[in-house]
């Protein structure tokens, strides 16, 4: 396994964007609700672009990066704040770096720094991670 | 309840109304027992068929989060305005696994208003506290509920 250094970057991963069966998914694991999600003439009825992705959804996919990018990390606590509304089929850029890391006796931690980006250069998403690796 | 509010904002209604019975009391929001269904949804969500689906198996920390069914304890909001994620701040104090039974429960926290790009926005915050079977804190999570005049808010009304 590769050690992590202070720096180190994460990604850039291109992601297509979340398709409207993908949030249905979501919808129904999490037994959620909300009309913004599932109803395209009601989102465009409030001014939306389109259905919107959910928050939760998308803080998931920083867990599914950040497993991708630190095989072997154990998140321990993460702060997010979705920034710009995400619809169906946006693109989606992710990249980070990890801005911290700590020796403990019992382990490795390290924080990172994740962005969610858009095409046009609005964040969706920011945020902050703490992993760590038992030795 | 007074609510904070931004100084730009004095001399204007506040948008939310908070009972005063309801700030700071904690509610007992049931129990979910996780299904291998839920996995399997959850896994074509967020795009990770290899999640194993299997009874005792581990969860990914995010997971608690769909334990979250929608805003509770829930705040009347007025017509003309509408409530989106803002975010999260989570610590995580044990792994959910898949057939495991969990308890949920959730306080309002704070409410505070502030004046933003688009006008005044209300931020509800609420703990959570997600606990296992034996009643021991599996995850801690203060999420924000951003409350906003929606873009069309006469759409809202109907």
């Amino acid at each position: 396994m590769p050690d992590i250094d202070l720096g180190h970057t994460l990604g850039p991963l291109h992601h297509p964007g979340l398709s409207k069966e993908r949030i249905a998914a979501y919808l129904q694991a999490a037994q959620f609700t909300g009309s913004f999600f599932y109803d395209l003439t009601f989102a465009r009825s409030v001014g939306y672009r389109g259905i919107i992705v959910p928050g939760p959804l998308l803080a998931a996919l920083v867990e599914q990066f950040l497993r991708r990018e630190l095989p072997g990390w154990e998140m321990e606590r993460v702060s997010t704040t979705l920034r710009v509304p995400t619809v169906t089929g946006d693109p989606l850029l992710f990249h980070g770096a990890v801005t911290e890391r700590h020796e403990t006796p019992r382990g490795s931690r390290i924080v990172c720094d994740v962005v969610i980006g858009h095409r046009d250069a609005d964040n969706a998403l920011t945020a902050t991670a703490t992993l760590r690796r038992a030795r | 309840m007074t609510i904070l509010r931004d100084e730009r904002l004095r001399g204007t209604e506040p948008q939310v109304r908070v009972p005063d019975d309801l700030l700071g009391r904690e509610v007992d929001l049931g129990e979910t027992t996780v299904t291998p269904a839920m996995v399997d949804q959850y896994a074509a969500a967020v795009g990770s068929p290899e999640l194993p689906a299997d009874f005792g198996a581990e969860l990914p920390a995010l997971f608690c989060l769909t334990l979250r069914h929608t805003f509770e304890p829930a705040l009347p909001l007025p017509p003309g305005v509408f409530g989106l994620y803002g975010g999260h701040d989570i610590e995580f104090l044990g792994r959910m696994r898949v057939g495991e039974t969990y308890r949920t429960s959730a306080r309002i926290a704070e409410v505070y208003e502030k004046s933003g790009r688009s006008g005044a926005i209300t931020v509800v915050v609420r703990e959570v506290f997600i606990r296992d079977g034996a009643g021991q804190l599996l995850a801690h999570i203060t999420e924000r509920q951003v409350v906003r005049p929606g873009p069309n808010p006469e759409a809202l009304e109907s």
